[in-house]
């Protein structure tokens, strides 16, 4: 099982959009795909019209108490499934401080799952904490959706001196530009910015669209209803690159 | 998924209608499609749980697979696939490709099917179930009637929401005329069309009990490969893939090997002539297999020349190719030959088994359980006296002729295979089929040399053959010879292995001759 995570410490940024799409596309692909919203406003959860609840609880699901399967749900879409939010979910630092070892607590919880999904995407809440450190632990490669903005670019630096001094494992650091104005000068300039960022960024952006927003409307992955659109092609575009990436070993990884 | 029919009368429209009055539903657009079901001649995507469907055509060809382990992939081709090779790489070309191999994708069946796909919903629109009506009509090959099936009423669960779809189930339960379906889509459709799925198989299986006369069993494994031989002539003829070749000139291998080692219960006249026969058929599919086998190295011969030079071969497939088209021809005429016609004849005579009581042979009438253990054991003494003599200096003929009577123990294991333990005849048989492999690359390495030398002499002769072309056959045959002196290093290896005490016992156990009865006690008081 594949385990890719959306991750910006910057909120609003286009993470969960990323997430659904991105899932949505692999599932139609043929990959049993999974979706964990770990995000306590259950952004993802809501798109797929999932109550964003665990019975028994966020925490106990974090702490391996519960059988996780049991608590996955399937979304509207064949070979796509997902498990919910919690709102306890904004507790989960505390859950895991208490672990024994807080870091591997999320690669531990999914093992079981390793056998049922050939995708596993995860839709993080947005700070560094505890719990996205664990989900460092646990994927293959961050996705990092970018919006072309001084500000972001620097959220990133933050983010890339936050793994190196976290020292995790072997990790993908995949950013990529997203909610992209052409027509704002100011998105033109940063654009040109990201040379200055150590890591390569994915070719693809996404550019900015009311389709996108729409999705929160029609709680729907973008492809259902737009699918010829240029965001929607775009995604279509994202994730051709990262399964590229993957397979000629391309982009940036932490050391490990 | 619980799968319903609904039994005469009852039609979708009312199905939805009642439950439409207890749940929220959104009903989709009735569609028609017609599905091709696809696998290989010998079932290999039944067997490995999986079935293939295509639909439309051309540019627009849709193909659909649903693996073992649920859920269905699906994927889009520019033209009709006849192989897995030809699918688009993917989830659904990869599956199909590791159980199909290199076989054609056959045409099995066909069904019309008119689909009404409907969500239940929940509060949030959720969908929370679904079901499906499909209508199916099967439609016969040969352009007979078409069968009207039963309609089919598919429940779906949503994972995480059983209690809604249980609610779903039980409704539908109570308020219609309904039956629980068992079989899948694709079991109804060959049950209506009267195809047999798993019907055909290239290994050799038969029931045999152990008190049958030894000319009956032998007459029906007979059968079994007259059978294995006339299915296989339609691919074989129209060369569909080269396992229908392949798989005919087993049939004959082993019918030639059946009618030789039990030639004692046969009417000695009879099996001379089908001996004969089948001799001549099988040297006739020959060559043509020949090619197949050359044409089917040619990849790993790429593989294995610097890069750049693997282009160089391009005369020698050219010259394959040319071959194989000839001898399939060649192969094509004598099928359809006067003498071929007769052999099928007299064969099907021999398996009638009407005249084969005319002029039994000594044995056959003894029980088929001590003639087959007789034969097997002296099957494998020949091939553990034979082997024993084989020195590091014997020709290479030696280990070619150990190579046939190997095969001959082998098929005799395998007609016989029903009368013995299947444990301990399967951990025999893995014993033997190792010292067979490595016979079998020995002796195929010699051939293809011989055969390279061939080919290398006759695109001189012709002028075909530009030198680079030459330069890397060259380069093939000192790695064939490299690798035939280390398989020829190894054989003593082999061949202890398999004529070590513990093994040579279990034949003994299973195959070798009983003890005689001690004498009766009062006789030996007396």
């Amino acid at each position: 099982m594949r385990i890719l995570a959306t991750y910006n410490i910057k909120g609003g940024v286009g993470k969960t959009a990323t997430a659904v799409n991105l899932a949505y596309l692999a599932s139609l692909a043929g990959n049993r795909t999974l979706i964990w919203d770990l995000d306590p406003q259950g952004a993802a959860s809501f798109y797929f019209r999932i109550k964003p609840k665990i019975k028994g609880g966020g925490e106990k699901l974090v702490r391996g108490d519960l059988d996780l399967d049991a608590r996955i749900k399937g979304t509207d879409f064949e070979g796509l499934d997902l498990l919910p939010a919690d709102f306890s979910y904004r507790n989960l630092d505390l859950e895991l401080d208490k672990a024994k070892k807080p870091l591997k607590q999320i690669s531990r919880i999914l093992k079981p799952l390793a056998e049922d999904y050939d995708l596993l995407m995860i839709d993080c809440a947005p700070s560094i904490s505890l719990v996205s450190e664990s989900v460092f632990r646990a994927a293959d490669a961050l996705l990092v959706p970018t919006i072309p903005t001084p500000l972001s670019l620097r959220t990133l630096l933050q983010l890339l001196k936050a793994l190196d001094a976290s020292g995790c494992k072997r990790l993908g650091v995949f950013p990529f530009f997203c909610m992209v104005d052409r027509r704002r000068s100011l998105h033109r300039g940063t654009a040109d910015l990201a040379g200055e960022i150590p890591i390569p960024f994915l070719e693809t952006e996404i550019p900015y669209s009311s389709l996108v927003e729409q999705m929160g409307a029609r709680r729907a992955p973008l492809h259902t209803f737009a699918r010829r659109s240029k965001p929607a092609l775009a995604y279509e575009a994202l994730l051709d690159e990262i399964r590229e990436w993957f397979r000629e070993g391309r982009g940036y990884f932490t050391k490990g | 998924m619980s799968v319903f029919v609904l039994k005469s009368g009852a039609s979708a429209d009312e199905v939805l209608k009642g439950l439409g009055e207890v749940h929220s539903l959104s009903v989709g657009r009735r569609a028609w499609e017609t599905l091709t079901y696809r696998d290989t001649f010998d079932w290999r995507l039944h067997r490995g749980g999986v079935t293939l469907t295509t639909s439309g055509a051309g540019r627009n060809t849709r193909l659909a697979a649903t693996p073992p382990h649920g859920g269905t992939l699906r994927a889009r081709a520019p033209k009709m696939p006849a192989f897995a090779s030809e699918i688009p790489p993917g989830p659904l070309q990869e599956i199909v490709h590791l159980l199909a191999g290199t076989r054609r994708l056959l045409h099995k069946g066909k069904a019309r099917w008119l689909t009404l796909p409907a969500a239940v919903l929940n509060e949030d629109e959720k969908t929370v179930a679904r079901i499906c009506f499909r209508e199916g009509t099967a439609l016969p090959a040969d352009s007979g009637d078409p069968i009207e099936m039963p309609i089919r009423l598919e429940i779906i669960p949503i994972k995480g929401y059983t209690k809604e779809e249980r609610s779903v189930r039980r409704f539908i339960r109570k308020n219609f005329d309904l039956e629980e379906e068992h079989r899948s889509e694709v079991a109804a459709v060959f049950a209506a069309l009267g195809v047999h799925p798993g019907d055909y198989t290239s290994s050799f299986r038969l029931e045999l009990d152990p008190t049958l006369s030894a000319i009956e069993a032998s007459r029906r494994v007979h059968e079994k490969l007259f059978g294995s031989m006339l299915a296989n002539q339609e691919g074989l003829l129209a060369d569909w893939d080269m396992e229908f070749l392949h798989d005919f000139r087993v049939a004959i291998r082993r019918a030639r090997s059946a009618a030789s080692q039990l030639k004692d219960v046969f009417p000695p006249i009879a099996v001379e002539d089908l001996r004969r026969e089948l001799r001549w058929l099988g040297r006739k599919t020959g060559p043509a297999r020949d090619m197949d086998v050359y044409l089917f190295r040619i990849p790993g011969y790429r593989e294995s020349l610097p890069e750049g030079a693997d282009k160089d071969l391009e005369p020698l497939v050219r010259l394959l190719r040319e071959k194989k088209k000839k001898e399939l021809g060649m192969l094509r005429r004598c099928l359809r030959s006067a003498r071929h016609r007769r052999l099928v004849k007299d064969w099907a005579v021999f398996i009638d088994g009407r005249k084969l009581g005319e002029d039994p042979g000594p044995e056959a009438h003894r029980p088929i359980a001590a003639v087959a253990s007789e034969r097997i054991w002296q099957a494998f003494e020949k091939v553990i006296r034979k082997g024993g003599d084989i020195g590091p200096q014997t020709p290479a003929k030696a280990l070619h002729r150990l190579r046939l009577d190997c095969k001959k123990l082998r098929y005799l294991i395998s007609f016989f295979r029903s009368l013995y333990p299947a444990e301990e005849l399967d951990s025999i048989t893995q014993e033997l089929k190792s010292l067979q492999k490595h016979l079998g690359e020995f002796n195929d390495l010699q051939v293809q040399q011989e055969a390279l030398r061939r080919f290398a002499e006759e695109l001189m002769e012709t002028k075909r053959g530009p030198p680079a072309t030459l330069l890397a056959m060259g380069q093939l045959l000192g790695q064939l010879e490299a690798a035939q002196a280390g398989e020829r290093a190894m054989f003593h290896q082999h061949f202890s292995q398999f004529a070590r005490p513990a093994n040579r016992k279990r034949f003994r156990a299973l195959f070798g001759p009983r003890p005689s009865a001690p004498p009766d006690r009062e006789e030996e008081s007396a």
